[in-house]
């Protein structure tokens, strides 16, 4: 390997690296929330049983280090760089002159198609290495014996048409270069261990899906030919035999393969669902750390407005922060079902939806959607959702609970500084004496979002946080009557001022003497008269457009934006009987 | 760590090994043989490096009884689910020694639910279970003939759920039901499973026809569990009012009645017998068992509802079918979910599922019966005992049998290919 191509990959080594980390740290960070890894034979059993095992549980073996995105992200690259590397070095093993520095196109190519999947990238490593061995190995005796190891070994390092492709090439180029029948021989039979090892590991281990078996391709939406074909494409690239060029012109295909590396990365790095995924992940770390000032102001307000997302993080973090019913109708929404991602199952809306429950004192809802979203993981499990109910468990008192998830950690390889901290906290967490009953009507997403609130109402009387969702949820359905009967059932805003949303209904409710709120709650009894003033102005003028003034109040929520259609009782959820 | 193994204060084994004690299995094997019916008193010691001298505990003694068990229990593993689960399936493990094997796992079936399987009379060839997604179905295995049958498509058009063999393998009772799930948030209990409608059928496996009988297939009330005795004549169930659910869940209660069954044509007679009236006794019953005598029933008990494996207040519940005691057998019970059990072919040995050790993940125990008491249970033995404290999957719906099925997987797995 010449010094530019030593130069050359340790450029893409850096570019790759840099760029990712510092672009979608968090999305790196989050690989290491969604991977699972335990040193125990369950584990071992289940990587093993899917083709290929060993590549399987190794990968999920380095995800882990993605606890740190950069490491991560230098262990990535160093193997995709790996994979260009091997691939370089192929026309010299062959002893042909070649186009080294095309090697990097795979790389490439993976790493924008197959973005962030260490599974692909390491069969690409393994095939890649697996080729210049075979053909580094000269004797015919060894080659034969390294192809016979390989068609076992190699079942589960790296797919089978990646393992048939190897065997052929380096069979193939053997005999083209010896002319001896032999090695032909042995690479049909190696292939037809290859054919064995499927069917030997479909008996031993777990079922092989029957379109998982041979002709496969591991990257999701590229067939099976394109599959292979992009692999013996990249190694014709690097076989052109390239005319030397001297003094600076020897540099321009270094350039060029420099300035592709960039463009290419930053291409991919600014595509709109990868910027989604980056922000939604930067969301849920300021939400778990309860950073909710910085989560405020790292949302943009148009974003808000435009997407539920980000809406739902706004309203999160304005109702952490207390100020919900100061703001609330500064967004775009109008159902209390919009609140978080009711009914569905999916791991963003998981996620969410714990960080709902988490802020709202619920921890077993929070502790439930934690273990839906770690079942939606690759593993049926992984390690933000372990992490995560271990901590619900210990908040809810449920140590044993908790004592087996952080023995489960603890038997993985980066979570011991965590395990130990968590169980400091569980040494020194009381207990909560509160007897909970076996069952009561507190269901949680079977009622309407309101009447799930007054249940949890009833329960956590003092809880502001729910209190706010009901008054705002019936405030958004137009019920002001049942709002001042709630209002004044839990007087949590007695001897205080009004927030905004509930000073506002306070002055539409002046009226109505039976339903008024200032002989027990405070707010300016100025808002009064500026109401009826609006009121007066909204019989003459239905025209919104010409109350924007007065966009981010009750008032115009009430009188301009369409009522959300109410929801139907939900009767539960569908199980698996 | 050091085990030592005593019978009338004869040492007849030592083991040793790091963080769990490792006895060679022919010796152990060895060693119940020579003394059945007999105590062992087993000694363990340790040494720490807190304690590099090393410490005894207190000696405990178990019994060797004299009772066989039978060699392989099937269970399913799946996680504790609320709605979701990603693998699951069902497992067989040799009895006596620590081989486990999987009969079927949802790969084979896209990743679809795998549940309720079950024997005809123990017969490791005669198996079914359901598997559900894309080109789901009821699998019946009789033998080498593997078949899935689609219910709802034959008869009355209505789905399998609980499903109980016939001694003779030539029919199936199923309940049929439509379920559903909701979480609680600050109880004991974190699920409530019910139905929205259950019903009982029987299924013809030899003619493949569903039969209904009317008086049990209403919307008044609902029936589900189905057992058969084991002399195969009397087809028992929970039947209890139908409620608003779930806003009434906790107003449902299920009785345990039982009618009789007529072998040759599969119909259900006329007489129907109260056995667990909910209403006079309180709570509600779920999972009625006969015990291979034909003497006892053995059901899980709870305050209310029918799927007591989620909570927290199931207990077993035994009853003398020939003097009607009803016996709470507070021995094998504990604080937590004492849920899914069967009896062993020779009626000495029960299974269940628990969830005992940490509340959330069920366990399963093994319990001896003699004479309408039952002995003190135990876990299931692992290779490493961690494993029943490590495991990421509940034991589900335990289920003696005589010998290993052997399903081919590829054979299996066809039956669900979608085009």
């Amino acid at each position: 390997m010449t010094k530019r191509n030593i130069l050359l990959y340790t450029v893409f080594f850096i570019v790759i690296t840099a760029s990712f980390s510092l672009l979608i740290p968090e999305t790196l960070r989050q690989m290491e929330g969604s991977d699972f890894f335990t040193y125990s034979s369950d584990f071992w059993i289940q990587k093993i049983s899917n083709a290929p095992g060993v590549t399987g549980w190794l990968s999920n073996f380095l995800l882990q280090f993605f606890k740190w995105p950069l490491v991560g992200m230098m262990i990535m690259s160093f193997v995709l760089t790996l994979t260009a590397i091997f691939c370089g070095m192929l026309p010299q093993a062959m002893g042909r002159k070649g186009f080294p520095e095309l090697s990097l196109l795979l790389p490439l190519f993976l790493s924008t198609f197959v973005l962030l999947n260490m599974n692909v990238y390491l069969q690409a490593a393994f095939f890649f290495c697996a080729l210049l061995l075979g053909i580094h190995i000269k004797r015919p005796l060894h080659k034969s014996i390294f192809l016979l190891l390989f068609s076992i070994v190699g079942f589960f390092l790296i797919c089978w048409p990646l393992l048939a492709l190897t065997i052929i090439f380096i069979a193939g180029e053997a005999y083209f270069r010896n002319r001896k029948p032999t090695i032909l021989i042995v690479g049909i039979v190696s292939l037809a261990i290859t054919i064995a090892d499927v069917y030997i590991s479909n008996a031993l281990f777990g079922f092989l899906p029957f379109d998982h078996r041979f002709f496969y391709s591991p990257i999701p939406d590229i067939n099976t030919l394109e599959f292979i074909t992009i692999f013996i494409i990249s190694i014709l690239l690097v076989m052109i035999p390239i005319k030397e060029l001297k003094k600076w012109k020897s540099w321009i295909p270094f350039a060029i393969m420099i300035i592709a590396t960039c463009v290419i990365t930053s291409i991919q790095l600014h595509r709109e669902d990868v910027i989604h995924t980056e922000k939604t992940y930067l969301y849920a770390k300021l939400s778990d750390e309860k950073q909710w000032t910085k989560l405020l102001s790292t949302i943009p307000h148009e974003e808000t407005l435009e997407s539920k997302l980000p809406m739902c993080y706004a309203l999160l973090a304005e109702s952490a922060l207390g100020t919900l019913p100061d703001h609330i109708f500064d967004y775009n929404i109008f159902d209390p079902e919009q609140f978080l991602f009711r009914h569905e199952l999916k791991s963003v809306s998981c996620l969410f939806n714990r960080q709902f429950y988490d802020n709202l004192g619920v921890y077993d809802e929070a502790f439930r959607q934690a273990f839906e979203y770690g079942v939606m993981s690759p593993d049926g499990t992984c390690f933000s959702s372990l992490r995560q109910m271990t901590h619900y468990a210990i908040l809810m008192g449920n140590y044993e609970v908790a004592n087996k998830y952080l023995d489960i950690l603890d038997n993985s390889t980066l979570n011991g500084s965590w395990v130990k901290n968590e169980r400091q906290l569980m040494n020194k967490h009381k207990k909560p004496n509160q007897k909970l009953p076996i069952v009561k009507d507190t269901f949680v997403s079977v009622y309407q979002f309101n009447s799930e609130m007054i249940r949890q109402l009833q329960v956590m009387p003092k809880n502001r946080k729910a209190l706010d969702y009901l008054l705002l949820g019936l405030l958004m359905q137009r019920q002001l009557d049942k709002f001042s009967i709630i209002i004044h059932a839990f007087p949590l805003y007695k001897n205080q001022p009004l927030p905004k949303a509930y000073a506002e209904a306070g002055a539409m409710l002046a009226q109505a003497p039976k339903l008024s709120l200032h002989n027990a709650f405070s707010y300016s009894s100025e808002l009064d008269k500026q109401f009826l003033q609006f009121y007066q102005m909204q019989q003459q003028n239905k025209d919104p457009n010409t109350f924007v003034n007065y966009y981010g109040t009750y008032w115009y929520f009430y009188f301009f934006i369409q009522p959300a259609q109410q929801a139907q009782e939900e009767q539960g959820r569908a199980v698996n009987s | 760590m050091q085990a030592t193994f005593y019978v009338h204060n004869d040492l007849v084994l030592q083991a040793n090994g790091g963080t769990y004690v490792k006895i060679p299995s022919k010796k152990w094997k060895q060693l119940l043989e020579t003394n059945k019916g007999r105590d062992l008193t087993i000694s363990v010691s340790a040494w720490t490096p807190e304690h590099p001298e090393g410490a005894t505990y207190k000696p405990f003694r178990i019994h060797i009884d004299n009772s066989p068990i039978d060699n392989y229990v099937a269970y399913r593993l799946i996680p504790p689910g609320y709605e979701e689960w990603n693998r699951m399936g069902i497992f067989q493990r040799n009895l006596t020694s620590f081989d486990e094997s999987a009969i079927f796992i949802n790969t084979q079936n896209h990743s679809g639910c795998v549940n309720c399987h079950n024997f005809a009379w123990y017969n490791p060839q005669k198996m079914m279970f359901h598997a559900r997604g894309p080109a789901g179905g009821t699998v019946i295995m009789q033998g080498d003939n593997i078949e899935k049958i689609n219910l709802d498509s034959l008869g009355p058009k209505k789905n399998g759920t609980y499903p109980m063999w016939h001694p003779s393998g030539k029919y199936i009772a199923f309940s049929s039901n439509i379920t559903k799930q909701s979480f609680y948030s600050h109880c004991r209990d974190k699920i409530e499973v019910y139905d929205l409608k259950s019903d009982i059928i029987i299924y013809d496996v030899m003619h493949h026809k569903v039969l209904a009988d009317k008086r049990f297939n209403d919307s008044i009330n609902w029936e589900t569990f189905p057992a058969f005795s084991p002399d195969g004549k009397w087809l028992y169930f929970c039947t209890a009012k139908a409620k608003l659910m779930p806003i009434k869940f906790n107003e449902l209660h299920y009785s345990l009645i039982r009618v009789p069954f007529n072998e040759k044509d599969g119909s259900l007679g006329a007489e129907i017998d109260t056995i667990y009236s909910a209403a006079k006794e309180g709570g509600s019953i779920s999972l009625p068992r006969i015990s291979p005598d034909g003497r006892y029933v053995l059901l899980t008990w709870a305050g209310c509802s029918t799927f007591h494996i989620q909570h927290k207040d199931a207990d077993l519940m035994l009853i003398d079918l020939k003097t009607r005691q009803i016996i709470h057998p507070k021995n094998v019970n504990s604080n937590d979910a004492d849920s899914y059990h069967s009896w062993s072919q020779n009626g000495k040995w029960i299974i269940f599922a628990s969830r005992r050790l940490d509340g959330m993940y069920s366990r399963l125990y093994i319990a001896p019966f003699k004479n309408g008491n039952f002995g003190k249970p135990f876990l299931l033995p692992q290779k490493d005992p961690q494993e029943n404290k490590r495991r990421l999957y509940s034991y589900n719906i335990p289920e003696f049998i005589r010998a290993k099925v052997v399903l081919s997987k590829d054979k299996a797995s066809a039956l669900f290919k979608v085009n």
